[in-house]
């Protein structure tokens, strides 16, 4: 501990060279795992780049008229595969230096300033920062990659795609039902009773509220077990 | 019809019972998602645009105006009460509200911020009512060579603005406009980027972008937090006293105003009108030593220039029909939803939309007042609430609102597909406000772009001699220069705070 203590306290270049590797602190994996995100994002950006580039020429730039379909999305075409190939540079080289160094950087302004939020400590350092106001309101809304519960994000959207595919079959009022009570297990982690009690009263607001009051066509279900649930 | 006869007839209809509701209900949505951190503005307006569809014109834009303004009011309580922003520019509020709380003074506070903010924003909405009408007459002038500079200056300064990253804001920027392309080209009808799904052909609808990068990507990456369990301050005695007041007019005054000029700048953001305040209140003080301690101005001032900001911001949109933030591209899109096109022939082209939402902005801050003090021990108790439950039922509407709109279930396919990317995104910090912007704007940019080449004989050009066009496209350059130097200056150049 008194050695990561230590370690922390070091420029970046200095521990490098000098420390025997300790185990990654979270921030650095955080700053780790960001990084192979934030290249493999700069990647995607310059492929679709070149794809709509791609297609942008075959739309047609000219024509009888003047400017084709296909001029606009080409600037957008161009512009999303030249920033992402800068950023995919930028990425990498972020990669390299991570992995070149066992000490991140410290945390972000906001977390800089947030002790003096309130507490009347250096409110000077807090007053000058007005130049970054927005910078900081940004990173106030930034989650970070370890902090996220991965698991039920991806349990969110698994049921979301599956309400999208089983929608038909059990029909709007069902489906939804079932989205929202294992939602409640899955992700909310909430027990039986409650989910299910709070499924009942969602889906009867639903119901009423839309189908009812609102005149929204909820389809019903084709499953043969629940023919009766059709007029 | 004059700007005083326009606001007249404008409170004749934000004060019918039906618009008063809309009003009402805005107003205490407005304030949920502003007590509740990480659902902003902009995701309780996305969460509530299905449900304009259903609305008149006027009732429509009302309610979502309402959530506009009430979301401020909503994150000051937290911020008070708690030392928890709700939004960023309530973060402000924190530095000297919570002292103010800590010392028994929260209730005192809280109604001096809330009286405040009434002030600036009424006085905002009085500018706004008289400078409108000429400026949007003035607006009508431009054409489409001007008009897509001032859409480009918008953009470059949400980017400039927005993040540390140029390279990240421009990608958003790119990627927003390359949403706006996809479906039917506007003049010829050629499928552009469907990938032949015909529901695509008429373009990705607006809300599937909005709700999922705002709404259920922001309660799918907050779900499992919990706010509720921080120690709340005591609300003892509510009203100010003389000496408070008197010494919140100053702050007042000058709150109004600086809120009210960075709000006319598109793609500026109120928590910079915040921090402003706060420099310009110690700065003026007689006592600077009492900032962070639980100075009155401190809270007064930033308040008063948050709320001032929010109403200035319409003046854009308004007059020019460009929205200034993301939270406004949804006005934007909820007054396209009806059949309204906010610019510079709003005003004549649907006066009752247009004053009805001006002179509610008046009764909407009246209702936000008089709910101030009742609610505020039930604000509190929303954010016991469990984050995840509250995240469950938010996803249950969304679906529910974006498959209400078009019967159609590929919406919600495309809802999910942006609620996971805006997550992503979120995370890398990609500033998401500039892609929506991009996205809204999109077809009006290529719209002006194109018109303005078949003007000008296919000559490219036509933006730079256009004086007006030229200047503006240079002003933004200048701006895009300038603000992505500060940042590196000023982090050279700050010192450091301790941490504890």
């Amino acid at each position: 501990m008194e050695k990561l203590e230590k370690l922390e306290n070091m420029p970046t270049h200095e521990t490098s060279a000098t420390l025997t590797p300790v185990e990654p602190s979270a921030e650095h994996r955080e700053a780790g795992i960001k990084a192979v995100a934030e290249l493999a994002t700069m990647l995607v950006t310059t492929a679709l780049g070149l794809w709509v580039t791609t297609e942008s020429l075959h739309l047609g730039l000219h024509n009888a008229l003047g400017i084709g379909p296909g001029m606009f999305p080409m600037v957008s075409g161009v512009a999303l595969s030249v920033l992402g190939a800068i950023g995919s540079i930028v990425a990498l080289a972020a990669l390299r230096r991570h992995r070149h160094s066992s000490v991140t950087s410290g945390p972000g302004l906001l977390h800089n300033a947030a002790p003096a939020i309130g507490e009347g400590h250096d409110v000077d350092a807090v007053v000058s920062g007005a130049q970054e106001a927005l910078a900081v309101a940004v990173d106030q809304e930034a989650e970070t990659f370890t902090g996220v519960l991965w698991v039920r994000l991806a349990l969110a959207i698994v049921l979301l795609v599956g309400f999208v595919t089983f929608m038909s079959y059990l029909g709007f009022v069902v489906g939804l039902s079932v989205l929202m009570l294992l939602m409640m297990l899955l992700v909310a982690k909430r027990g039986l009773v409650f989910s299910i009690i709070l499924t009942i009263a969602t889906a009867i607001t639903i119901y009423y509220g839309f189908g009812v009051f609102l005149d929204v066509v909820l389809p019903g279900p084709t499953a043969p077990f629940l023919s009766w649930l059709n007029p | 019809v004059n700007s005083f006869e326009g606001l007249m007839h404008g409170f004749s209809i934000a004060l019918t019972p039906e618009n008063l509701l809309f009003a009402l209900i805005g107003c205490l949505v407005g304030m949920l998602v502003g007590v509740l951190p990480g659902i902003g503005q902009s995701a309780g307006m996305a969460l509530l645009i299905p449900l304009s569809y259903f609305l008149p014109p006027a009732g429509a834009i009302i309610l979502l105006a309402s959530i506009f303004y009430g979301a401020a009011y909503g994150g000051r309580i937290t911020s008070i009460l708690m030392n928890v922003p709700g939004e960023s520019e309530s973060i402000v509020t924190a530095f000297d509200g919570y002292p103010m709380a800590q010392q028994g003074r929260a209730g005192v506070a809280l109604s001096t911020s809330a009286i405040s903010s009434f002030v600036g924003a009424v006085l905002s909405v009085i500018v706004l009512a008289f400078a409108a009408l000429p400026l949007s007459k003035l607006a009508l002038h431009l054409g489409p060579t001007e008009y897509f500079a001032l859409m480009v200056l918008g953009l470059c300064l949400v980017v400039a603005l927005i993040d540390r990253s140029l390279t990240k804001g421009l990608i958003m920027l790119a990627f927003g406009l390359f949403l706006s392309q996809i479906g039917s080209d506007p003049v010829q009808g050629s499928a552009r980027f469907t990938l032949g799904q015909s529901q695509l052909l008429e373009g990705i609808p607006l809300l599937a972008v909005i709700m999922g990068f705002f709404g259920v990507s922001d309660v799918l990456l907050t779900a499992g937090q919990r706010h509720g369990s921080k120690a709340i301050a005591r609300i003892e005695k509510l009203m100010p006293s003389r000496q408070d007041l008197k010494d919140s007019v100053g702050p007042t005054i000058r709150g109004t105003i600086v809120g009210f000029l960075f709000g006319l700048i598109p793609g500026m953001v109120a928590a910079v009108s915040t921090f402003a305040s706060y420099v310009t209140e110690k700065r003026v003080s007689k006592h600077p030593e009492k900032f962070g301690h639980g100075a009155i101005q401190g809270v007064a001032g930033p308040e008063t220039a948050n709320k001032s900001f929010e109403i200035a911001s319409f003046v854009p949109l308004f007059t020019l029909g460009i929205p200034g933030s993301a939270a406004l591209a949804i006005l934007l899109s909820a007054f396209l939803i009806q059949g309204v096109t906010p610019g510079p022939t709003m005003f004549t082209d649907s006066p009752d939309v247009a004053w009805g939402v001006i002179a509610s902005m008046v009764v909407g801050n009246v209702i936000l007042l008089i709910l101030n003090f009742p609610l505020v021990r039930f604000w509190v108790l929303i954010l016991r609430i469990p984050s995840d439950v509250l995240g469950v039922l938010v996803i249950v509407v969304s679906v529910v609102g974006i498959y209400s709109v078009n019967n159609s279930i590929f919406d919600v396919l495309l809802l999910t597909i942006f609620s996971l990317l805006g997550c992503l995104l979120k995370l890398l910090q990609f500033p998401l406000p500039a892609a929506v912007l991009a996205f809204v704007l999109g077809d009006r940019i290529e719209a002006a772009f194109r018109q303005s080449l078949i003007l000008a004989h296919n000559d490219p050009t036509t933006f730079i001699t256009h004086p007006i066009s030229g200047t503006i496209l240079a002003l933004a350059v200048v701006i895009v220069v300038v603000l992505k130097l500060r940042p590196s200056q000023f982090r050279k150049a700050r010192p450091a705070v301790p941490t504890p």
